[in-house]
């Protein structure tokens, strides 16, 4: 298991969002959490990624526990989160903001480099010097993508990587998702509301409910359940 | 007689881009119709050109056979018009209600006279403000967060508030962005509905979605915008049924 | 007894200040450095009308108040095209500007030696010459700027303010005007300063550029980060408390040439401090 979360706890001010949050993804495994709006998915990736402190429980990666790394390390250790809202840097070019995390993380032998990418997302070699937040929703979407795997990613937190896009490049989308993990055994975290294009990739399906986890099992099992009722 | 909403020969591009290319389309009142399209194809660019965001290089916007051209977008409300944004744009220190209670209408009190000198006559239709923002509110099942800030509110939940304020404004034409996406299922069933009773109630809706399932179950008719182009208008069925429109949006081209 | 009354009024003066700063950096974000420069013009008109006799109190007051609502309209002018960063620029220049006129233009402000003599204030032929008399109208006039700028905040006119201060392009999306409600925001925040700088004229009877420069001006924005953004309590705190700390230094006996020094530096760690580890203040919100 590369992420384990264990009876995770967390919160905002007085109000605890997410409690005894138990589940853990494996190597080239991807897991779909789903859940009704404001069940706590965001919550519980920004906590597994540090943005946000555990009140209790622990997060382990690799195999060690994270309590004390703090993000940036986190990230250079290969856990990535693809936040909610784009994370790009919207006055600076696609190219610039590709280069910044490249800069970091995507030293000589890494799996993404920016060739890879432009060649992976030719909408963006197109747009090299436009400036990112001038670009279209759906755009502005891919290059946050890219953002989220440039480099040598080992686990992949997405969260809600689709919104804005157009079903031809949710589908491309996706299927980049997939090869990424079964080429590379990178692991995936997906957070959707495209519940069917979710349960079609997904190995595993988590559903939360108001914090807690109501389900982890197989995708056809989530489909046979009921907990539908849930969202 | 005109139509309803006319578009006619909008160009405008930005740096050497061309956004909008010759775009012209016309919609008819008290209808749902839904723009779809690849990304970048223009939507959000032809909406900013409606409301008055941005003045196009040529062409034309008519709204019930009176031209909105130069008009503020302010105007543009007021002529009957209003728009949510993709990305949102809430106010993020305000509480739920005050987003959509800044939304409504003018009245008495949103001048710095009235609140200075009939502190009491303003208190007073602002509560009952409050009172018409709560319901707004509960329209979209959000009343329960009505006194959250908008910081603290998921994203399903503000997509949601976006909602709320466009209605706020009782603009007889909305123009929506992406309404749906990030709404899980229960919310968007809710959405849906409230979309169907708008129309209902007299309202026109234009919709830009990128959920084919959504559209199916609320357009009345869908535009396909195209490189700045519109390239077809005509029923769900219809559209869905041109391999080429088809091979635009769901094959790999791009 | 003095003494004490004296620190009242001057903190009853910076709160009218105080208010006037948070309404136009606080709550519309209109990020001016130059409030202390429209202070000054009131302290001036103020201190002509009464010295050359033209006016008497309550007239040349009101000649202040709107000579600065004219004037902090202007100098907000150029926020409603440049962006909030530029706008800062802009209103340096303008602070620059004001100072260079109140050290130069000796005809009208005495110049760098100041404005000797302005006689006290007098309300309808009564020369108030006590310091108590003087408490009265200071604090009565604070109050009326404190019942100003709440009514200002719970009404939808605040509303809309803090709104324009977050995002102008979604608030003009909901058919509601924007210039309007800057411009009367900048003509309230005017009015308050330019009230403030007749009391403070009057009362001090000596003015000189010193008080209105660029380091009052961040003085003032201290007093909006530590007593906090956007709250009538916050606006009151700040300035009661900034202008306590000099005192209680006074009592720890540092001789009287690090005095001002050691202000300053007290000022600057508590901006620092307080941007650092508690940006909403004592009692408001983030700036
Ligand atoms: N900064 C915050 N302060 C206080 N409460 C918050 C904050 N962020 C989120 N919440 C609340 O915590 C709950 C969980 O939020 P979270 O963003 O994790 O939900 P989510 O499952 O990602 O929902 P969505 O599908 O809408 O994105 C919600 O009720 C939300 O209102
Ligand atoms: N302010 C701007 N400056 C420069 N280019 C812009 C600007 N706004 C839009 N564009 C460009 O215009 C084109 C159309 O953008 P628009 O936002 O209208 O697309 P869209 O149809 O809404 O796409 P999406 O579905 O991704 O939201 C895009 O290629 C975009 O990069
Ligand atoms: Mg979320
Ligand atoms: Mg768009």
């Amino acid at each position: 298991m590369i992420l384990e979360l264990e009876g995770l706890a967390a919160g905002y001010g007085a109000k605890t969002v997410i409690s005894d949050l138990s589940f853990a993804v494996a190597e080239g495994e991807i897991l779909a959490l789903l859940g009704h709006n404001g069940a706590g998915k965001t919550t519980t990736l920004k906590t597994a990624m540090g943005l946000i402190a555990p009140r209790a429980g622990l997060v382990r990666f690799a195999g060690v526990p994270l309590a004390r790394v703090p993000v940036a390390e986190r990230v250079a250790r290969g856990l990535r989160l693809l936040p909610e809202g784009r994370g790009i840097f919207p006055d600076l070019t696609v190219a610039e903001n590709i280069d910044v995390v490249a800069a970091r993380l995507a030293a000589g032998g890494a799996m993404f480099t920016p060739e890879a990418l432009y060649r992976l997302l030719p909408v963006l070699a197109e747009r090299r010097t436009t400036r990112a937040g001038s670009m279209s929703g759906g755009q502005q979407q891919m290059l946050a993508f890219a953002l989220a795997i440039l480099g040598t990613p080992r686990c992949l937190l997405l969260d809600e990587p689709s919104i804005g896009l157009a079903p031809n490049l949710v589908e491309r989308l996706f299927a980049q998702v997939r090869d990424v993990c079964r080429a590379h055994g990178v692991a995936v975290v997906l957070v959707e509301q495209n519940v069917a294009a979710a349960l079609a990739l997904a190995d595993r399906v988590a559903i939360m409910n108001s914090g807690k986890l109501v389900f982890d099992g197989t995708p056809e099992a989530a489909r046979a359940s009921n907990l539908w009722e849930h969202f | 007689m005109s139509a309803y909403l006319e578009i006619a020969g909008v160009n405008h591009s930005f740096g050497g881009l061309q956004a909008l290319n010759d775009c012209g389309f016309a919609i008819a009142e008290g209808g749902i119709a839904c723009l779809v399209g690849p990304n970048g194809a223009g939507k959000t660019t032809i909406f900013n050109v409606i409301t008055g965001f941005l003045r196009p290089d040529t062409g034309h916007v008519a709204f019930r056979g009176r031209p909105l051209d130069g008009l503020t977008p302010q105007a543009i409300v007021r002529a009957g018009i209003a728009r949510s944004f993709q990305n949102l744009r809430l106010f993020a220190d305000l509480t739920a209600c005050d987003n959509v209670m800044l939304a409504l209408p003018e009245r008495a009190g949103e001048t710095p006279f009235g609140a200075l000198f009939r502190p009491f006559a303003t208190a007073r239709a602002d509560r009952r403000r409050r009172g018409d923002a709560l319901q707004l509110l509960d329209h979209v099942g959000l009343a329960a967060r009505a006194a959250d800030r908008v910081r603290n509110l998921s994203y399903g939940e503000q997509k949601l508030l976006t909602i709320a304020r466009l209605l706020a404004t009782g603009a007889e034409l909305l123009l929506l962005d992406e309404p749906a996406s990030g709404l899980a299922s229960g919310a968007l069933d809710q959405v849906m509905a409230l979309l169907r009773r708008l129309r209902g109630e007299g309202k026109t809706l234009l919709v830009v979605e990128h959920n084919t399932r959504v559209v199916q179950q609320i357009a009345d008719e869908v535009l396909f915008l195209h490189q700045g182009h519109l390239l077809a208008q005509g029923s769900p069925a219809q559209i869905i049924a041109d391999p080429a429109l088809a091979e635009i949006y769901f094959g790999g081209a791009l | 007894m003095d003494y004490l009354y004296s620190y009242l009024i001057l903190a009853e003066i910076y709160v009218l200040l105080g208010l006037s700063t948070n309404l136009l950096v606080g709550v519309v974000g209109i990020f001016s450095v130059s409030q202390a420069a429209v202070f000054g013009v009131g302290a001036y008109i103020v201190g002509d009308c009464l010295l050359s006799g033209t006016l008497s109190f309550l007239p040349a007051l009101a000649l202040a108040a709107v000579a600065c609502v004219l004037l902090n309209v202007l100098i907000s002018l150029p926020s409603l095209r440049v962006s909030g960063d530029y706008f800062v620029v802009t209103s340096f220049g303008i602070q620059l500007l004001a100072t260079a006129t109140f050290t130069n233009w000796t005809w009208g402000t005495g110049g760098a030696n100041g404005m000797p003599g302005v006689p006290p204030p007098d309300l309808f032929g009564a020369s108030i010459e006590s310091t108590r008399g003087i408490l009265a109208l200071t604090t009565m006039a604070m109050t009326l700027g404190c019942l100003a700028f709440w009514l200002i905040l719970r009404a939808p006119f605040g509303r809309k303010l803090r709104a324009i201060r977050e995002d102008e392009l979604a608030v003009a999306a909901a058919g509601k005007g924007v210039l309007g409600a800057k411009v009367s925001a900048a003509a309230m925040a005017g009015a308050f300063a330019g009230v403030a700088g007749g009391l403070y004229a009057t009362y001090l009877s000596f003015i000189d550029p010193s008080s209105f420069d660029l380091d009052a001006s961040i003085l003032l924005l201290t007093m909006v980060v530590v007593g906090g953004a956007r709250t009538l309590w916050g606006s009151i705190l700040g300035p009661f408390l900034l202008l306590a700390l000099p005192q209680a230094l006074t009592l720890l006996a540092i001789p009287t040439t690090y005095a001002a020094t050691s202000r300053q530096l007290l000022y600057g760690g508590l901006l620092i401090a307080f941007a650092l580890f508690r940006p909403q203040g004592l009692l408001g919100e983030r700036l």
